[in-house]
């Protein structure tokens, strides 16, 4: 079922395999490179779900989490951090904040982060 | 007849006559009928003609002198009559008989004292000697002083005596009223006399108040009868008229006299002897008295000497305590600035007993406290009194020093504030009580103040953060390579599997990058995890869920890989599947992981299953394989960090796990309450290793 996937990651490398990932996926995946930057694409796209990672450079996931929630246009969008800090307290914080998942990148293998995705498209979209 | 008649009558008439006519103090007819009488008695006056001249001389003189010479004659005539016989007097008498006679025939009532006395009754004539004596002295004062002033002083001298109520005349004190055989009488008259002579005395002087009193007793021994003048002599005041009193006492009088006085003096004698003696007496007790006191005196002396040297000796030993403290003050001092932690010591006022100089860093970082600086603004501040509120204004009300202080003393115990921020710097403040020892055993008594100890926690706090932080950035930065190393290969299998299914070698290649990526992935999250647990800090976020479900998760999980590899797994929950624990539901899923993920590595036929019991306050898992087992030695060293273990270091099975596995195992299961072991292990047979946890208390439990 179509959806729309935006992720906001960094670094290069993870960047082009998300890129390849989702290379023939049924789903809308757009792909920031920057939190400002993902902001705004947040906004245009407004997408059914949002990957963002935490450890960033000029402005940090946690931040990022905190303007889309506190921005009416965009609070409504299913936040999930993909990152690969994974201390007690930043999940805690996350979850604080509103978002709706956590996970660590290099745990989580394709298909699982496939899966993951499918299940809170069609737990939402329904 | 006619002849006596001839010359008695012009007299007679002449005496009348000089009744009125004489110029002093009116006229005397008693008197003139006292002399007119006396003569009567006399017939033949020819005989007696010296005195009639006398007689008409003295009609002619003031009334004392007329009085005086009409005494005088009057006694010349008696005398005479006495002598004669009728004719030449009328008849015969005795000088008592001849009185008697006068008395009858003349009104001697009204005579002139002096004439008066002549004939007063025996019983009376001693009041009359008085009065003779008193009747001079008025008279005398009442011609030196006037009537006036003898009448004023008679009234004083006889005030409140029955001589008040005599009459007061210029010749004397008239007793009419009075009874004159009283016995009291004689005395207030005596008393009088006294009296009078004492104001004659006082204004007259000695010479001329003894003159008069020698005319009285003159004219008294001249008068009248010798006892008179005697009398007279009696009641004189103590010294008067001595030579007279002496010339008159009879020899045995003088004698009894002497006796007396002598008698006297001895007495006297005796007593001055007595008195004397007391004195005497007195004087000793004076020496004696003297004797003890200059012996106080000596012992006060010695006293004041060991007393000096006493104060010496004290003076000495506080001066030596002094220094003492002083030394101990300064090692004290020395002490606590040679520590790196800051240390304020306080009395149970909290008055700062003891500062360092750490103490004073951490508070005034940038410079220092300058406490005499301070001390200088508190005002009559003299020594160090310096009170914790002075060191609480630097926290700017912050921290409520002073209490925590309280805190501490009242209930003796330590009080501690944790991560206290201060200017940018964390402290930890920590406040110890200081008890009293009550003796050398140890045994500690009561609190006598309080040691308050600040640490800058600051450093360890940023060490710890930044080593935490080192962790959590350097395993991010770790996995972030991995990841996409990780997913690339996985898509390059996924992908590209039909496409280079023939490159064997290609496939063989990719699927070790894969796998090294995996088992990199693996160290860095187990080295983390170890990092975590050894610093305290991994948050574990305990709660109620069932293990079976979680087990069941794993096993699921783990189904492709022990399919790969023909294994089984079993899982038996038996009466323990409802049963919940109380635990991090994550971490026991890795732990589980972590068993039955070496349960499946390590065997190469046969399988793992798991079986999870339910005992009286914990469940147990165990978990069996049928694997290659661990020898007796690598058994010792299996929950150890890089468990494996041989004769070296270098000896080691990298291929399989990072060997740190079970060390986190074991360190998570504690955590949460429980307790892993191997149960057992035999090579080649297989092992079972066991976990338990505490069972969830929630009501709910089956």
């Amino acid at each position: 079922m179509p959806g729309k996937i935006l992720i906001i990651e960094d670094d290069p490398y993870v960047r082009r395999f998300y890129e390849r990932l989702f290379k023939d996926s049924t789903y809308e995946v757009s792909i920031a490179t920057g939190g400002l930057d993902g902001l705004a694409m947040a906004n245009k796209l407004h997408p059914d779900l949002l990957f963002v990672d935490i450890l960033m450079p000029e402005m940090d996931g946690l931040t990022v989490l905190k303007r889309l929630k506190e921005d009416p246009t965009t609070s409504d969008i299913n936040v999930i951090m993909l990152t690969n800090i994974d201390d007690r307290t930043t999940i805690d914080q996350a979850i604080k904040l509103g978002a709706g998942g956590f996970f660590v990148k290099s745990s989580v293998t394709p298909e699982s982060f496939k899966k993951a995705i499918d299940d809170y498209i069609s737990a939402k979209g329904v | 007849m006619d002849r006596k008649l001839r010359i008695i009558k012009p007299i007679l008439s002449h005496l009348k006559g000089l009744a009125k006519v004489s110029k002093d103090s009116g006229p005397t007819p008693s008197a003139d009928n006292l002399m007119g009488y006396i003569l009567g008695l006399i017939t033949n006056r020819s005989e007696i003609s010296d005195e009639v001249i006398e007689l008409i001389r003295a009609g002619k003189l003031d009334r004392k002198d007329r009085i005086k010479a009409y005494l005088s004659i009057y006694l010349e005539l008696e005398e005479f009559i006495l002598k004669n016989k009728p004719p030449v007097v009328k008849d015969v008498y005795t000088s008592k008989s001849l009185r008697e006679d006068v008395k009858n025939n003349v009104d001697i009532k009204k005579l002139d004292l002096p004439l008066k006395f002549l004939f007063v009754a025996e019983k009376e004539r001693e009041a009359y000697v008085y009065l003779l004596g008193i009747s001079r002295l008025m008279e005398y004062i009442n011609e030196n002083s006037g009537f006036k002033h003898l009448a004023i002083i008679t009234k004083q001298l006889t005030a409140g005596t029955i001589l008040e109520q005599a009459g007061i005349t210029p010749d004397g004190l008239d007793l009419e009223k009075i009874d004159i055989t009283d016995g009291n009488l004689f005395s207030l008259l005596k008393k009088f006399y006294h009296a009078l002579y004492d104001e004659i005395l006082k204004s007259q002087g000695e010479r001329a108040t003894l003159d008069l009193i020698n005319d009285i007793y003159r004219d008294l021994k001249v008068n009248y009868e010798s006892d008179v003048a005697v009398k007279f002599l009696e009641f004189q005041p103590l010294g008067v008229m001595n030579s007279e009193r002496l010339k008159l006492l009879s020899r045995e009088e003088m004698e009894k006299e002497i006796q007396e006085r002598t008698i006297f003096l001895e007495e006297t004698k005796q007593q001055l002897e007595e008195k004397l003696n007391i004195i005497a007496d007195q004087n000793r007790k004076l020496e004696e008295t003297k004797k003890a006191l200059l012996n106080v005196l000596e012992d006060a002396k010695h006293l004041e000497e060991t007393l000096k040297q006493e104060k010496a000796n004290v003076e000495r030993k506080v001066i030596e305590s002094t220094r003492e403290l002083n030394e101990e003050q300064g090692r004290l001092q020395a002490s606590i600035n040679s520590l790196n932690i800051g240390l304020i010591m306080v009395d149970t006022d909290c008055n700062v007993l003891a500062l360092n100089i750490a103490a004073k860093k951490i508070l005034d970082p940038d410079k220092f406290i300058d406490l005499s600086g301070a001390l200088a603004q508190i005002p009559g501040s003299i020594r160090m009194k310096l009170n914790i509120e002075f060191i609480e204004h630097y926290f700017e009300g912050s921290l409520d020093l002073k209490s925590h202080i309280r805190q501490c003393l009242d209930e003796k115990k330590t009080v501690e504030v944790r991560d206290f921020n201060y200017r940018n710097r964390f402290l930890d403040i920590l406040i110890h009580p200081i008890l009293a020892l009550i003796d050398y055993k140890n045994i500690h008594g009561e609190v006598v103040g309080a040691v308050v100890m600040l640490e800058d926690k600051t450093e360890e706090k940023l060490l710890n953060r930044s080593r935490d932080e080192f962790f959590s950035i350097a395993s991010h930065e770790l996995r972030t390579p991995l990841t996409a190393i990780r997913g690339n290969t996985a898509l390059i299998k996924e992908q590209y599997a039909v496409k280079f299914k023939d490159e064997k070698d290609f496939w063989e290649m990719v699927e070790d990058i894969h796998d090294a990526s995996i088992h990199l992935i693996d160290i860095v999250n187990d080295f983390l995890d170890v990092s975590r647990i050894e610093q305290g800090k991994i948050t574990l976020r305990m709660e109620s869920f069932r293990p079976e479900e979680v087990i069941r998760k794993v096993l699921e999980d783990m189904r492709s890989t022990a399919e790969e590899k023909h294994l089984y797994l079993r899982f038996d929950a038996d009466d323990a599947v409802l049963t919940e624990v109380n635990a991090d539901k994550e971490r026991v899923s890795q732990v589980i992981y972590n068993l039955i993920g070496n349960g499946l590595k390590f065997t190469e036929k046969g399988g793992v299953s798991v079986m999870l019991t339910k005992m009286a306050d914990k469940v147990e898992v165990k978990i069996t394989d049928t694997g290659r087992g661990i020898s007796a030695i690598n058994q010792n060293l299996l929950f150890r960090k890089f468990q494996q273990a041989g004769d070296s270091i270098y000896t080691r099975d990298t291929t399989k796990g990072t060997g740190l596995g079970l060390y986190i195992s074991r360190l998570l299961i504690e955590r949460m309450g429980g307790e892993l072991h191997l149960e057992g292990s035999e090579e080649n047979k297989g092992s079972v290793f066991v976990f338990t946890l505490p069972v969830s208390s929630s009501i709910l439990q089956k």
